[in-house]
Parts: C-alpha cells; structure tokens; sequence
C-alpha cells in the first residue's frame, strides 16, 4: 500500500487531511512538525510527504532541505507542501529547494488528490524506466 | 683429541720438567684410574683394587708436588676446554681397558696375585717410559691389560687362544722396543736440550725476554727484563704489556703490531717503553708467536735489545739535522753543497725556485753536470754556453778558492752567486736574486730624470738658489718667462746683482718668516723688479733644502698680477650687491651662520652686520624650525634643484613682521659651498592678496549656505522617503500575515465541509459526526472573529478610535478578573497572582488596563504551551505600580527584544503559533495613553517577563493634552 507522511501542526486541520487520505486508501503517519516528521519519514520510508511550512521547532523548509542535503536514499521521495503562505514569492522559494509540488490553503482535497497521484505515478514511471535499464545493462 | 704439547713445541724453560705435570694432566690419569678400578671391583676384591688405587695416587701426587715445586719456571696453560678433555680422555682410555679386564680376567685362578704383580711391573713400565713419552706410557698402560689375556689365552688352551697369546706377547715386544726407542729418543733430546738450555742462557744474558700469551699477560720474564723495567718477576708475571706502554706510540702503532703477531708473523721494531720509576727506555724489539700442534697461535715470545742510548744520539742528530734544514729553508738565497765527487748532497727549495728545478734533479747524488744541464736546456743562461760555464766552474772547484759573480739570466733577472770551497773537496754555492736591487737603483736614477723634467716643465715660475749668497743653481723656462731673463744670464748672477725684489728687505723678512716657519699659507706678497723694469705682484713660498751641506732655497713665485686686476671687478660687484634694494643674505652651508649680507638686508631687519653674523635664516623665520628648514634646503644640497623659491614671513629684531619672496641658490665656490638668499618684501603685494581673498571667503560662504541647505532639504526628503518605506514594508507584512493567519482558520472550515460532504456523499455521516465536524468549524470562526477584532483594535488605535477615560480604578480587580477569563479559557495552566504589594487605587482607565492584561496572559499561555506555569507579580516602586507577567515558555531571541511592540512583529520563536502582532503593539499603545510603559526581560528556552508599568496619579495632563492634539 501507498504510504503517506502528513505533517500539520494545527491539530484539526492534520485530523481532517488524515482521515481523507486513509479514504483515499493510503497508509498514513502523521506528525505535529518538521522535526516529528523527520523522524516518521526516517522511520516509515514513505512513498510521498504532505507537510505544512509554517511550525514550530523545525518548519517545513528547513525539514526538506535536511532530508535533500543528509539523506541521498530519499531524494527521489516525492515532497509536497500545503501552506498557508499562498504569496508567488513563497511558493517560488518552495518549489526551488525541491518541492514536487505546492499547494495553498485552504485546501481543495481533489486537488490534493490529483496532485498526490501525479506525483506518485511519476515516481512509478521512473522507477520502471530505472529498471529497464538495469536489465538492459545486464 | 687432547694432546699433551710435542718436544719441539715446549718453551725453553719448560726443558727441565719433562713430565708436563699440570694439574690437567693429573686429573686425566686420575679419571683414567677411577674407572679401572670400578671395572676390577667387578671382578675382584677390595684389597687389589686399593692397591691399584693406591700406586696411581701415588704417581699422581708426585706429579704435582713436582709441578708445585717448579711452577714459577713451567708455563701453564689452562683453558676452558682442557678440563673437560682430560675427562674424556681418561675416558677412552681406561674404557678398552677395563672392557678386557671384565672379559678376561674374571676365571683366571690365582688372578689377584698375577694382577697385582702385572698392575706393579705396568706401573713401573709406565712411570719410566712417562719420563719418555706420553704416547709410549699409553700403550705401556696396553701392555699391562695384554699380559694377562696372554695368560688366560694359554690357560684355556686352543689354537685361536695360542694365536691370540702370540699376538699379543708379539705386541708387548713391540711395545718394549717403542720403550726403548724412546728412551734413546729422550737421550739425544736432552742433549739438544742441553744445547738449547746453553743458547737460551746466552739469549737470556745479552737479550731482553718475555714470553706472553695471546692475551698479552706477561707469563715469563728473565732477569734482564727485571732489571730494565724496575718490576720485580712476581709484579710482571700475570701483567698486561701496557703496563710498559710509554705513551710515545699511537694507538695505532700497537694495533698494527698486534695485527702482525695475530697472522702469525714476527714483529720487528723499536719500541719506547715506560720502566716502573717513570723513566724511558727504548728497546730494538722481535715479537714471535709460538703455534701449537694444530697450528694455533698459543704464546708470543719477545725479545729486546737495549737500544736507549743509540736513540739518545740519534735524536740529537735527528733535531740537528732538522734545524739545519729549517734554516736553509728559511734562507733567501738558493743554497746548494756538493761532495768532492761534484755531486749533489743538499739543495734548499728556494734554489729549485730559482731555477725552477723539479724534486727529482735536486734529489741528492745528481751530478752538477746533470744540474746544469738541466738549466741549460731550459735556456736559463743568457750569454754563456755550457761548456764554457761547467769549464770555468772546474777551474775554480780546483783553484780551491772563493769566488763571487753576477749572472744575468735570459729572463732578465741577475743572480748573485756565491761560490765557497770545503776541506772535503766539496763546495757551497750560494745564489741570490738581486734584480730588485739593480731594478731600485735604476729608479732612483729614472726619478731624479723625471723631477728635472718637471721642475723644467712647470708653469710656475721655480728658483733654486744659495741661502745666504743668493747664487742660483738653477731656475726653469717659467721663471725666466716671467722675469724676462735667460736661463744663462741667471745662472751667473745672483737675486742681489739681479736686484729682483724691489724692496730688499722685503727679501730678509721672507727668508727669516721661512727659518720662523712663518710663511702665512696664501705666500709672501711681494713686487718684483723684470729685466724690462716692469714691477709686478707676487706671492713667493720657499723652503731650505740641505744638499751636499750647501744651503739651498727653492723659491715658488705666483703671479698674481692678473688676479688683482680680478680683484677690483669684485669690487664693482660687491657694491651692486650692498647697494641693492633687494635683501641679500649669504650663509654658510654648513653652520647656517649668515656671513655677509648687504644693506638693503640690514635696514629692513633692523639688525647690524656683526649681530646678523650671529645668526641663522631660521631665526629670522618664525614659521620654520631648524629641522624644517634643512628639509626645504636639501634638493639644493643634493644638487637635484639649482635653487627654490618660496614666501615666508620674516621676523625684524623689533618682533614685527613682513612677508617675503625668497629665491635661494647654492654657490660652490670659494673654501666653503655658501647659500645666498636674495629676498623682496612683499608686504604691500601681500596685502592687496588679502583683500582679494576675503572678497573670494565671503562669496564662498554665500554658497556654502546655499549648499547645506540644499542638502538639509535632501536629507529630510530621504527621511520621509525612508519613513514612506517602512510604512510599506509594514503594510506588506500584514498583508501577509494576515493572509497566513486567516488562510489557516479557513483550511480548517474547508477542509471540515469537504468531509461532511464526502461522508454524506457516502452516507457514511453519523449524527455524532456531524456534531463535531460543526464544532470544528466554529473554533475556526470565532478563531477568525478573534483575528478581526485584533486586526481592527489595531486600526482603530492608529485611527484614534480607542480613547482612554482616566477614572479611578481598582487595579488589583483589573487584573484578577483578566486571569479568571483567562483561566476559564484555559485550564490546563495554573496561573498564580502575588497582588499585595500594588496600591489600592491607581487612576486609569478599567477596560483598557482589561485588555493590556489580557492579552498579557493570553500570550503568557500561548507562548507557553509546555510550561503550565505562569506568575503574575504587582508592587509599588515609588510613584509606579508594577505588575510582571512572567511564563516559562519558549522566550524571545534576545536580538528581538528590541523589536516587540512593533506592529505585526513576530518573534521567531513563535513559528507556528496563531497570532498577529497586533497584540503587544496595542498593550504598548494603551500604557502609553496612561502615561505608562512595557518591558520585556526574556531568555530564549526558559521563558519571558513583561513587566507593566503604570503612573499611580495617571497620566500627566499635559501628556494627555499633547496626545490629544496629536
């Protein structure tokens, strides 16, 4: 099954995502903020990352960069932030760290959905072209 | 095998002790009889093996009582390994021995008898035959074992037993003619040793002997040794031979020696050797090592001649020889002596030099012919042949006598030679090189050619005449030149006749000046008379010359009539100078003391000639100091400028000043290099400048009026523009925030609808459900409503909508009702107040004070999530009440501290908490409008204080008033 980690620090907003997502038919780990979620991500290796920017300890920016820069095993993991700073120069400063995607609140969930599974079957199309190659190069 | 030393391997001592009897020896029989007697126990009884015993211990201790008795004449030698062979050796050969003696000898009858009587006659037949030979007892040991197999064999009867018996008493003959043959051996030996005894003494009598062994321990000394060194036998033997060393050896020397003797070869040499008191001795020494019958080195035995004495006049010879050697090294001259048989017995170096002769012809016993021939065919000789030259030297070799002459040689030297006949035939030669000296004498004759040249060619006119006659010796073409008579016409009179000066006495004070050594250094002026009667000016300088006892005084004359006329030009100029309007200043270039200045320099100054001599340029220019002014002056000392100018002030004595253009030059001639000034007073001109320039201040001023405030202008405008900035900046950060701050709330409302209507959708939606879900959505309303009311509060403060009505207020009520709503609100934290100390009545205003703690304790809470406690403290601080808020939540960076209370300013530390920077801001705007104020003291990690500060009598009227018109 399709596991993924949402990490929201407002309590209802996270209880709404989850239960959409396991809806949805995913496997969902949830986390209270970026270094929560750090360790859930370490801990589950998810197929995607739904994160929030705006929270305390560690935000959402800070989070990424750590996973892009110490954890070379995961760059391909899908990453997408859901914020509420919906201004073009934040969601520029997202996608630029890496971000696969930027959604803003409030959230739209078929939106959220077609975004999460664009996503994901990228990551389905380039594990298949990997493999070709690798047979091809046996 | 263990061999005891052959005949001709023992020393000379050792000729009278044929027995060897060392203790090794001993103990080998004494091995050899112990086991034999163990063998005879087997087979016999205690009273034939006592007797066995007893004759070998018998002969044993013989021996060694010999040994004992001769020991200081017997050489010993005792090394590790001849123990353990003197065992095995009494091993091997009492084993065959004993072997027979159990085999055969255990059935004959009546065998303690025969083997007594057979031990008796064997031991006998073996004590004598030992006086022989070693080998020779061995076997007569043989023989006492082969008796009685020959008895048993004949006891047993048989044939192989009659062949055996035969055998073996063929075997005994055999031995006994070995016996006997040695014996005759042992009496031609001890003649030969006898002899060997003779030449022994005869080398101990005229010779000095030690015998060492491969150590180096002296083991023998004879008598004559004892003598030499001083040593008694007793110190020597088991000596070093260092204890002889005398130190006038290297290390080096000995090293070799024992190199040489350790090969196995003689040493041959003379030795300095030290005796026991100190003194020296030096002794013609042969060292000779003695090998043993393998071959090994086993002992070195030295000889030594006395040789002290023949050394002593050697020495002497030796140092005699040295320092006659040293001296013809050391002569100048070449130095060569011949035999009578005109051959070459010594050349010094200095010779082969002069004729640069090589080593191998000056080599003593070279032929003079060969000497000379080599010189000749090296074309040394310039106007003679060789024949001619070895002719003419037989002649005087024979005439006997001493004979000197100088001989040019071809490369242009002259030496001197020497020659000087010996009694033995033989002759000296000495040669010297004297080209120098021919070479001096000709310089002096080429130095005296040379100052008549010059006293001839000179341009000044030169006199060399009689002191007291006045007679010339002679005078040069410049002379008559001047003077206008002919060299002949002088040398045939005198200054007198001649009437040359025209003041005769002039003449006698110059010469007396010239006896006083007098002379001023510029000369005498005088004025001579010419043969034409033309009078002219002259300085005269003189001096006495002593030659051939005749007192001659050379005159120098020094025309000086052209520089007189010179003079009086100077004059001219001179008076240009004094009388000329500009100030001229010379000084020197060295103290800076001026030395002349003119009139014009004087007047204006207000100084005296002599006071300005006293001087410097620096005292009369205030504005520099001495250092200054030698900056200023040094491109003129180098040379880089030919002179500068520049304008200074100058100080009068009067302390009055004028300005002044100075143009200033080096000047080089003369003794001394000078500086002249020559300067203008520019006061007037300076003057006029001045007018000018306050014209040109006061319009300067003008704009620079006009500039600043030009740019005062700027500088309000940049304010304003910067303050437009911030408004911006702040705008767009509540834009933002206030984006953020609502998107959230309503992502929550969204987020919660699109679940509703998914789980109806689904039918899914249960009443429980939709309650909460509504819940949700309320919470983030009134989340939202609370937002705009801050948001507004914030508006209307700037706006001046808010408006505080100063009453009388409790505030203790004021603030205990804010922390009752708020402990309603949230009851997970335990909010504790210390109230007492706060006045009973401040003057304020209630609802807002209200609002000032609420939103205190609301961000106490928020800002604190982990931390339940939070502490409200009030007391009374002269005329203030205090009241701080104190939670132990996140804290504040402490870099923005500065910064709360700005509008819509959020502390980093609050990431992720609801909020809008609106509330501190309003709490700052509400205390100010009481005249009161808030502070912040906070650590990041373990919480924030803010303390309140509130004007008991409220707020001033004046404030207030300003505030209102504000």
């Amino acid at each position: 099954m399709t596991t993924i980690v949402c990490i929201e620090d407002e309590a209802d907003l996270r209880e709404n995502l989850v239960e959409e997502l396991e809806d949805e038919g995913y496997d969902v780990y949830q986390a209270r903020d970026g270094e929560e979620g750090l360790e859930v991500i370490l801990n589950h290796k998810p197929d995607l990352v739904l994160s929030d920017i705006t929270m305390p300890r560690k935000d959402g920016y800070e989070l990424l960069k750590e996973l892009r820069e110490n954890y070379p095993l995961m760059a391909e993991m899908p990453f997408i932030f859901v914020s509420a700073l919906a201004d073009k120069d934040r969601v520029l400063a997202g996608l630029k760290i890496g971000a696969d995607g930027y959604l803003t609140k409030p959230i739209d969930f078929e939106l959220l959905h077609a975004t999460i599974h664009t996503s994901l079957r990228q990551m389905a199309r380039i594990k298949k072209k990997q493999e070709e190659v690798f047979e091809l190069d046996i | 095998m263990w061999r005891l030393p052959s005949l001709d391997q023992i020393g000379p001592e050792q000729f009278t002790d044929l027995f060897k009897s060392t203790p090794i020896a001993t103990i080998g029989q004494l091995v050899n009889a112990t086991i034999v007697a163990i063998a005879l126990y087997s087979v016999t009884d205690i009273y034939t093996i006592t007797v066995w015993w007893t004759i070998n211990l018998a002969m044993c201790s013989w021996t060694m009582w010999r040994w004992h008795q001769n020991r200081n004449r017997i050489i010993t030698r005792i090394s590790s390994k001849a123990i353990p062979r003197a065992i095995l050796s009494g091993f091997l050969y009492a084993l065959p021995w004993s072997m027979l003696v159990i085999l055969f000898l255990g059935e004959i009858p009546h065998f303690e008898e025969l083997l007594m009587g057979i031990a008796v006659i064997g031991m006998a037949a073996a004590g004598s035959v030992q006086l022989a030979r070693v080998y020779p007892a061995a076997l007569t040991y043989l023989a006492t074992i082969l008796v009685p197999i020959i008895v048993k064999s004949i006891a047993l009867g048989g044939l192989q037993y009659y062949l055996l018996a035969g055998l073996s008493i063929s075997y005994i003959f055999y031995l006994f003619s070995v016996v006997i043959n040695s014996a005759i051996t042992l009496i031609e030996r001890s003649t030969a040793l006898n002899e060997l005894s003779s030449h022994k003494l005869a080398l101990d009598e005229h010779s000095i002997v030690t015998v060492m062994d491969t150590k180096g321990t002296i083991i023998y000394a004879n008598d004559k040794f004892c003598d030499i060194s001083g040593y008694d036998r007793e110190e020597l033997i088991g000596a070093s031979h260092r204890i002889l060393r005398s130190g006038h050896h290297s290390v080096e020397f000995y090293k070799k020696i024992y190199r040489t003797i350790t090969k196995g070869k003689s040493w041959h040499g003379e030795i300095q050797n030290r005796a026991k008191d100190g003194s020296y001795y030096w002794v013609d020494t042969t060292i000779t090592p003695f090998r043993d019958g393998e071959g090994k080195i086993v002992q070195y035995i030295v000889i030594r001649t006395d040789i002290t004495d023949q050394k002593k006049v050697t020495e002497t010879l030796i140092t005699q020889n040295k320092q006659f050697n040293a001296a013809l090294v050391n002569m100048t001259q070449g130095l060569c002596v011949f035999d009578g048989d005109q051959r070459l017995i010594i050349a010094n170096e200095r010779y082969a030099d002069l004729y640069d002769l090589p080593a191998e012809i000056l080599k003593p016993g070279t032929t003079l012919r060969r000497i000379l021939e080599y010189r000749f065919a090296k074309g040394v000789y310039l106007d003679t042949t060789f024949e001619d030259y070895y002719q003419e030297m037989m002649k005087w070799v024979s005439n006997g006598v001493s004979e000197n002459k100088i001989q040019q040689l071809s490369d242009g030297r002259s030496i001197d030679i020497k020659h000087s006949p010996m009694e033995n035939g033989g002759w000296l030669t000495s040669h010297e090189d004297i080209t120098e000296k021919v070479t001096a004498g000709e310089e002096i004759h080429a130095s005296q050619e040379l100052f008549s040249k010059a006293f001839e060619l000179s341009p000044v006119p030169l006199s060399i005449a009689n002191a007291d006659s006045g007679a010339f010796y002679n005078v040069n073409k410049a002379w008559t030149k001047t003077f206008g008579y002919s060299h002949a016409e002088a040398m045939a009179s005198s200054v007198a006749k001649l009437e040359l000066w025209i003041n005769p006495d002039d003449r006698l004070a110059f010469l007396d000046k010239i006896r006083n050594n007098d002379l001023p250094t510029h000369g005498f002026e005088a004025k001579i008379r010419c043969k034409n009667s033309q009078e002219i000016d002259v300085l005269a300088y003189g001096e006495f010359v002593e030659v051939n006892d005749e007192e001659l005084l050379f005159i120098v004359i020094h025309d000086i009539n052209e520089r007189k006329k010179a003079e009086a030009t100077n004059l001219r100029l001179s008076r240009i100078v004094e009388d000329s309007v500009n100030e001229v200043f010379v000084f020197d270039a060295e103290t800076l003391k001026f030395v002349q200045v003119n009139a014009a320099a004087c007047k204006n100054t207000g100084y005296t000639v002599e006071e300005l001599t006293k001087l410097t340029p620096v005292d009369l220019k205030p504005e520099f100091t001495f250092e200054q002014f030698e900056a200023a002056i040094t491109p003129l000392r180098c040379g880089e400028l030919k002179h500068i100018k520049f304008q200074t002030t100058h100080c009068r004595k009067d302390g009055s000043h004028y300005d002044a253009d100075i143009v200033l030059q080096q000047i080089n001639t003369g003794n001394r290099p000078v500086f002249a000034a020559i300067i203008e007073d520019i006061t007037d001109q300076k003057l006029a400048e001045k007018e000018l320039a306050a014209h040109r201040d006061h319009l300067q001023n003008l704009v620079d009026t006009a500039t600043k405030d030009l740019q005062i202008n700027a500088a309000e405008l940049k304010l304003a523009l910067a303050k437009e900035q911030e408004l911006n900046r702040l705008q767009r950060e509540f834009v933002s925030m206030a984006s953020h701050e609502f998107r959230t709330p309503l992502a929550i409302i969204d987020t919660t609808a699109q679940r509703i209507k998914r789980q109806a959708g689904n039918n899914n939606l249960t009443p429980e459900d939709a309650i909460q879900r509504v819940a949700k959505i309320r919470d983030a309303v009134e989340r939202m409503a609370r937002l705009m009311e801050s948001t507004l509060d914030a508006t209307r403060m700037e706006e001046g909508i808010i408006k505080v009505e100063i009453g009388v207020c409790d505030i203790r009520d004021v603030v205990l009702d804010a922390m009752t709503d708020q402990i309603e609100l949230t009851p997970s934290h335990n909010i504790t107040s210390e109230l007492r100390a706060l006045p009973d009545e401040i003057l304020g205003d209630s609802g807002a004070l209200n609002q000032v703690f609420t939103n205190l304790l609301s961000n106490a809470v928020k800002y604190a999530p982990d931390a339940p406690d939070i502490e409200i403290m009030g007391h009374t601080e002269g005329d203030q009440a205090v009241i701080a808020v104190r939670d132990y939540g996140m804290g504040i960076d402490e870099d923005e501290l500065g910064r709360i209370g700005e509008r819509f300013f959020r502390a980093t530390t609050s990431t992720g908490i609801e909020g809008t920077g609106i509330g501190l801001n309003l709490v700052q705007m509400l205390l100010k409008q009481h005249g009161g104020a808030l502070s912040v003291e906070s650590t990041k990690g373990e919480g924030s204080t803010f303390t309140v500060r509130l004007p008991i009598a409220g707020p001033d009227q004046k404030m207030l008033a300003d505030n209102e018109a504000a």
